[in-house]
């Protein structure tokens, strides 16, 4: 079977878990017999070292760049010639499916063009979050930061202050672009549900699989050795963005260093802290941070291959998001690592980590009510959780989703736009 | 002097009107050319005066620029009727000459069904009905007629930059030199083509399914129905249209006007099969070819309001039913493009009641 694997943006400039996982998921196919990978990137512009896109084949398979950003509304192309670029590389290659990990930069009219350049081609597309569905970024959270559970022309009209007639016609052109998808792909049960609910009444949107992230990642039978040490040593992994929740992390250390001195040996801040999402928040975490200090260490933007290592070094990571979530890549990976997770009780955090099982839960949001959880985990004569979770493998993740090409590719036989036998 | 686009003013005078005032009011530029075929005469404190359709805008124009002709007191028919003056017996403006702007390999015209798409002023949700249309069966075919010459430059490029790219539907757009009006431009569209069904259709109705709705559509034309159209929703959800029905102006006697039964108002409780209605509207309608040739396609009202559909309605009523098929939904956005003045909006609907009524000898 031979496989486009297409990620909304390219790993090597942004490592974000979407990415991450595409990449991963790059990795597992090609290690199946018979599963000819390539994995296409989309990128503003493409690099001096490669005008033509193409890619070295370093991890074993062909990777490739393409022009592609869209608008985070429609999500059409910023520029209509972008379409001939993923024109030709699904002439040349003649994928038997083509996987879109995301409609952002990828284009929600990706589907349409692989259907009219390969109408034999199965379609499948990973849903990473909701953009789709809620107008402000995807965070399904309202403007005072109230979590959104409801979606509808005339409630987001009045939410971004759209009118209902653009809110409607939006909705319309994206829930047709996914229309022409045949299976999709999601990591959490919540964004499944939600995407359901979210399509109902919009043909096409019904195969909805869970199925989760792929990880490149070395797991560990055990928990890792833990030296004796005070206090708890805590990391925080991931961008420096209002609903990662980083500034919830930061105001439960303060008061935890007011109430609870000796709580806490170390908290590590990991991730893009750059003033790209807020200048204003990015100004208030970095005087937070420095208030912080020394206890509150911020470390900055971290490999992939230093992850083990960070993950290693913590009795506990944090994630304190104050959206919903769909599969945080970085639970898995410390689920992988025998980390417990401290995380918000809503969404797909909540989800990936069972309450006194993988880790604990706090109110999302909520500084004081983490700083309880994370005194009491610090007073826990025994912090082993021997029921812990272990992710999927990266076979196992691969073995899924070929079940689902296969699906997707006899749903268009069905339809009479494929190969029937 | 001609404007490059016309429209009929819709507009009550401004402070120091009597609060009973209404009128057609028009921004007069220059002297008055009542050479010109449309002509609106306005009459008020026993002045008179003759505006050319041409020179009277709907835009928004300064209140001070206009020229503040009105009546003044309580609108009766016979009153309207004066105001409207030669407007009626006039009403169709000259044809305007046609161009080609676009034509993608695969239009040939010869298609089973014709979707007619008049585009004025603008086409925001265009790229909405192109986007469904790619998932339009075999047979399917758009004809773009654009009304407005200041906006062809823009439509035909954002045609011709996407069309093929992306979308790749069988489709045309043909170009008014003039604003000619919504009836001229359906009959431009329906007539450029050969199709035996044609879908008369706004540009702000996003159609919901075309693969299976059209095909329902084109099912449901039993051979004695002349016309069936979808029913029309808001954003919202609620009923927008479902039929029309001439009604009794409840705030103006002696007027009738086209009422639309059931609008804002739950679009579950319409009847589960097709049904009949007095009337349609053009914002989504499908005819036979052959039946728009026989009642000449649509009349031409000038200017805005449902009297178009109307006539239309009252013309096909007579070939055959008009019905509404219920498992056809599609939304229509008209917000955009609907940016009626209330009063002069009832202004100018009232007068043109009256022209409608002398036109149909008073059918509904």
């Amino acid at each position: 079977m031979k496989v486009l694997l297409v990620s909304h943006e390219w790993e090597a400039e942004h490592p974000g878990g979407a990415q991450r996982s595409a990449v991963a998921l790059a990795d597992g196919l090609s290690a199946v017999d018979g599963v000819d990978v390539t994995l296409a990137s989309a990128v503003g512009r493409l690099p001096e070292h490669a005008p033509d896109g193409v890619l070295g084949s370093e991890r074993g398979y062909a990777e490739v760049l393409v022009e592609s950003r869209t608008d985070s509304a429609f999500f059409t192309w910023t520029d209509p010639t972008q379409a001939d670029g993923w024109a030709r590389l699904l002439r040349d290659l003649r994928p038997d499916v083509v996987h879109l990990h995301h409609y952002f930069h990828v284009g929600i009219d990706l589907p349409l063009l692989v259907r009219r350049v390969l109408p034999v081609a199965g379609i499948v597309l990973t849903l990473h979050e909701y953009m789709a569905i809620c107008l402000r970024s995807g965070q399904m959270v309202d403007e005072a930061g109230n979590l959104c559970l409801a979606s509808g022309t005339s409630r987001c009209s009045a939410c971004v202050s759209w009118s209902i007639d653009t809110v409607a016609a939006r909705a319309d052109y994206v829930r047709r672009g996914l229309a022409d998808v045949d299976v999709f792909v999601t990591p959490s049960e919540f964004a499944r549900r939600r995407y359901l609910d979210w399509g109902t009444g919009a043909p096409g949107i019904d195969d909805v699989r869970v199925i989760p992230n792929a990880l490149v990642f070395e797991g560990r039978s055990d928990p890792a050795p833990r030296p004796a040490v005070a206090g708890l040593r805590l990391a925080f992994i991931g961008q420096h963005t209002p609903h990662k929740g980083v500034g919830v992390l930061l105001s439960a250390v303060e008061l935890l260093q007011r109430t609870a001195p000796g709580t806490l040996d170390r908290v590590d801040v990991f991730g893009d802290g750059s003033d790209r999402f807020s200048p204003e928040f990015h100004a208030d975490i970095s005087t937070a941070l420095r208030r912080s200090a020394p206890l509150v260490r911020t470390r900055g933007r971290y490999t992939q291959a230093a992850l083990p290592a960070i993950l290693d070094d913590a009795d506990a990571i944090v994630v304190p998001s104050t959206w919903w979530e769909n599969s945080p890549v970085v639970i898995e990976e410390a689920l992988a690592r025998r980390v417990p997770v401290i995380c918000s009780d809503i969404g797909g955090t909540a989800e990936k980590v069972r309450d006194g099982v993988d880790g604990w839960h706090f109110q999302a949001g909520n500084a004081a009510s983490l700083a309880e959880v994370i005194a009491n985990v610090a007073a826990l004569p025994d912090r082993t959780l021997p029921r812990m979770r272990r992710p999927a493998t990266i076979d196992d993740v691969a073995r899924a989703h070929l079940a689902a090409y296969g699906d997707a590719v006899a749903r268009r036989a069905a339809a009479g736009q494929g190969p029937t036998a | 002097m001609r404007k490059e686009r016309p429209d009929v003013a819709e507009h009550v005078l401004g402070p120091g009107a009597a609060s009973s005032a209404f009128g057609i009011v028009g921004q007069v530029a220059g002297p008055v050319d009542t050479a010109s075929p449309l002509v609106v005469e306005v009459r008020a404190g026993g002045q008179s005066v003759r505006l050319p359709i041409d020179d009277v805008r709907h835009d928004a124009v300064p209140e001070e620029t206009f020229a503040g002709l009105a009546v003044a007191g309580t609108p009766t028919p016979a009153a309207l009727a004066a105001v409207v003056g030669v407007a009626r017996a006039s009403a169709v403006p000259p044809a305007p000459d046609v161009s080609l702007g676009y034509r993608h390999a695969r239009m040939t015209g010869n298609s089973a069904v014709s979707v007619v798409v008049p585009v004025y002023r603008e086409y925001t949700y265009l790229r909405n009905l192109v986007r469904a249309l790619a998932d339009a069966n075999d047979g399917v075919e758009l004809t773009v007629v654009c009304d407005d010459p200041q906006l062809a430059g823009d439509l035909v490029a954002w045609v011709r930059a996407w069309n093929e790219p992306v979308y790749d539907v069988p489709m045309q757009v043909l170009v008014h030199d003039r604003n000619a009006g919504f009836a001229a431009a359906c009959n431009t569209g329906w007539r450029s083509g050969r199709g035996e069904l044609v879908v008369l259709l706004n540009s702000d109705v996003l159609v919901a399914d075309p693969s299976t709705d059209l095909v329902r559509l084109a099912a449901g034309m039993a051979a004695d129905v002349a016309a069936i159209a979808p029913v029309l929703l808001f954003p919202d959800g609620s009923l927008q249209h479902a039929g029309m029905a001439m009604v009794d102006a409840p705030d103006f006697p002696g007027f009738v006007l086209p009422g639309h039964p059931g609008k804002h108002g739950p679009a579950d409780d319409l009847p589960a099969e097709i049904f009949d209605v007095p009337m349609l509207t053009g914002a989504a309608i499908c005819v036979r070819r052959t039946v728009l040739e026989r009642v000449g396609g649509v009349p031409a009202v000038y200017g805005r309001g449902d009297f178009e559909d109307v006539l239309l309605s009252l013309s096909l009523r007579d070939i055959g039913r008009l019905v509404v098929d219920p498992g056809v939904r599609w939304t229509h956005v008209e917000g955009a493009s609907y940016r009626r003045d209330e009063l002069g909006g009832i202004a100018v609907t009232l007068a043109k009641s009256v022209v409608v009524a002398e036109r149909t000898g008073g059918r509904r």
